[in-house]
């Protein structure tokens, strides 16, 4: 158990060091000269060249990257062009909206994902079980965007239930959450609805069965933990992405986290704190899969000796 | 003696593409009361679906009519709940596979008390050490720490013994055991075949034990019905069956299985396959594979006759002169 861990955790820091240099790459891959942003356009040649060699661009590659990674150890992410402040405290200030929001949104998917996926597997091949596909593939398809305008229009504006947008507490972030809820949830209804059928066909069910269990005990005890093994694999995969893939949901309600730093970086070209962000998140999936892989152990007892 | 079980007209159908096709077809037999039935046949021939039959575990899809008579009732006819105190208490099943029979989330000890807190209402240290009391009475060495075990830390073998401490947890009448050693390796198998017979001396529990290995009936049983395509065409005394088997397919499969006794002949295996659901012959469904198939096979299915007080055979060969030929 402790040495399954301390080998993932490994993996981790190799993880970890492939994306630092991924980043490092974005930066040179980006069409600008930092020393150039940063002193304006009008400044003379002179000048760039000091700020260039002030920011270590003038030296090698290699250096610079190492450099780099050697920052990164310490914390520093970098200063940004245009707050002129540390990266790190940028990302302190936004991080905390952008945990919020993005787990919000995932127990939205979870909530509405996992009692459909129970209750479709029970009833498979029923007229409930096609409506409720049916309707969760519109729901897949639904444009985010779209979604939070239409429930923003509807529960903010006609019936002014919850706030139009804004960052804030549980009021602000029902509407973000039922969004994202809805066009994720149908991963959910249908991974764990043909993870359930697969397991109700399993010999350990019909052992179950055979020892006098209820339906319901049957379902419960022994096909929902077993089925839930596959899901536990997405959702963690999920709450990773989601850290990243927040974004529209921050733009459209006007949410106040990463992705909504992000997205101003990239229109200010502010290399550092792209770069950072980047990372960032980057750095969170990684942890977040790490957490599924400890949490899986917990799950599937069989794991633990491989 | 008593019987424990009845089996009468029993008959199983599965829906295939919108149509019923009959898997057993309206089979008789009873099993007394700490007897060991033997229920042999090639792989397709209704064992299972027998078996599952018994313990309403067939799943939607199939119709299920007959009688199953047990303790004066009908289990086809009581409602769920009561079938459900039956399963596991008065009647319990093992299965062939062993590897996969058990939940993989769960400790040997949950799983063995789930029988024990569903019939018993033990819970928590009691359930607990009774665990461990049936993990020992199956033969499972260090009991105390396997019963913390999950499945996959056992081997096959003794994965089957945890399904027979499951079984046998609250002493049922009637074991139910589907090819329990088929999965095994020989010397294994051999352990598990005697471990059953202990248990259904010491507790005088009778078994319907399904195979397809004449060499185990020999051993375990003391009748055996052979089945063929969802039928039982014979039945009666192992000693006697061995001796003068009087079906053509039971005298085909032991042609087919090598004789302690005898001189060591040639293997003859029975020539063509189980037909499928869907290719039922007409008439005697062995006819295609009878070597003394007569016109009145293909156009007529014979019924049960008894050639010798309990033992019954369902082939023209053996009717009564007037209806045939
Ligand atoms: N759920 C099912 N649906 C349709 N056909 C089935 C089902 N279960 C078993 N059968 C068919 O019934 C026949 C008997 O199967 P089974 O009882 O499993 O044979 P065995 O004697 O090997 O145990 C086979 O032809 C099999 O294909
Ligand atoms: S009834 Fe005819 S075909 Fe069937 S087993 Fe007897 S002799 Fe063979
Ligand atoms: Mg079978």
């Amino acid at each position: 158990m402790l040495s399954y861990i301390v080998r993932r955790l490994g993996a981790a820091v190799v993880v970890l060091f492939g994306i630092s240099l991924v980043t490092f790459i974005i930066a040179f891959a980006v069409p600008a000269d930092p020393a150039r942003l940063i002193v304006g356009a009008k400044a003379s040649p002179a000048i760039v060249a000091e700020v260039r060699h002030q920011l270590g661009l003038d030296q090698p590659l290699p250096v610079q990257y190492i450099h780099y990674v050697w920052r990164l150890l310490h914390g520093d992410l970098g200063t940004s062009y245009v707050y002129n402040m540390p990266v790190a405290s940028l990302i302190g200030q936004r991080i905390g909206g952008t945990v919020l929001l993005a787990v919000a949104c995932w127990l939205a998917e979870l909530i509405i994902g996992i009692p459909l996926g129970i209750y479709t597997a029970r009833r498979a091949r029923t007229w409930i079980d096609y409506a409720v596909s049916a309707l969760a593939l519109v729901g897949i398809s639904l444009f985010v965007p779209w979604l939070g305008e239409v429930l923003l229009y509807l529960f903010a504006f006609k019936l002014p239930v919850f706030p139009l947008g804004g960052t804030g507490g549980i009021r602000h972030l029902i509407l973000p959450a039922l969004t994202y809820g809805i066009t994720g949830a149908a991963v959910y209804t249908r991974l764990l609805k043909s993870s359930m059928l697969e397991v109700l066909g399993q010999d350990y069910v019909r052992t179950a069965r055979a020892k006098g269990a209820s339906e319901q005990r049957v379902i419960w005890r022994h096909v929902v933990r077993n089925a839930l093994i596959p899901v536990v694999t997405v959702a963690g995969i999920d709450i990773g992405t989601l850290l990243s893939g927040v974004v529209l949901i921050e733009v459209t309600f006007n949410w106040n986290g990463l992705g909504s730093l992000a997205t101003e970086a990239i229109s200010q070209l502010d290399i550092p704190v792209i770069m950072g962000t980047v990372l960032f998140t980057a750095v969170l999936v990684v942890l977040f899969n790490l957490l599924v892989d400890i949490l899986y152990v917990f799950i599937d007892p069989r794991i633990r000796y491989d | 003696m008593a019987k424990v079980l009845d089996v009468r007209g029993l008959r199983v159908d599965f829906r295939i593409d919108e149509r019923y096709y009959p898997a057993v077809h309206d089979i008789h037999f009873h099993i007394d009361e700490g007897e060991t039935l033997g229920l042999v046949g090639e792989s397709g021939c209704g064992k299972s679906v027998t078996s599952l039959a018994i313990m309403r575990l067939l799943g939607p899809g199939t119709k299920v009519s007959g009688e199953v008579r047990y303790g004066g009732k009908n289990l086809l006819a009581i409602p769920d709940a009561e079938m459900r105190r039956i399963r596991g208490n008065d009647i319990s099943m093992i299965f062939q596979e062993p590897m996969t029979s058990l939940n993989p989330v769960q400790r040997i000890g949950t799983q063995i008390g789930e029988s024990l807190f569903l019939h018993r209402g033990l819970t928590g240290r009691a359930a607990r050490e009774q665990a461990i009391q049936l993990l020992q009475e199956v033969g499972i060495p260090r009991a105390e720490e396997v019963v913390d075990d999950y499945p996959h830390q056992l081997s096959g073998g003794m994965r089957q013994r945890v399904m027979i401490a499951i079984a046998m947890a609250c002493n049922p009448k009637l074991l139910i055991a589907d090819e329990p050693t088929t999965a095994l390796d020989v010397t294994i198998q051999a352990q598990i075949l005697d471990l059953m017979r202990r248990l259904s001396r010491d507790h005088g529990t009778s078994i319907l034990l399904i195979t397809h290995d004449l060499g185990v009936v020999a051993e375990m049983c003391q009748r055996v019905a052979v089945m063929y395509a969802g039928q039982i065409v014979e039945q009666g005394p192992v000693r006697e069956i061995f001796k003068h088997p009087q079906h053509p397919y039971t005298i085909g499969l032991l042609n087919s299985i090598p004789r302690m006794d005898g001189p060591r002949t040639r293997l003859t295996p029975i020539e063509g396959n189980v037909p499928s659901l869907r290719n039922m012959p007409r008439g005697c469904r062995f006819a295609p594979r009878c070597p003394h198939a007569m016109d009145v096979c293909r156009a007529q299915d014979p019924e049960p006759v008894m050639v010798e007080p309990g033992h019954d055979v369902r082939c023209w060969l053996h009717a009564p002169v007037k209806e045939a030929r």
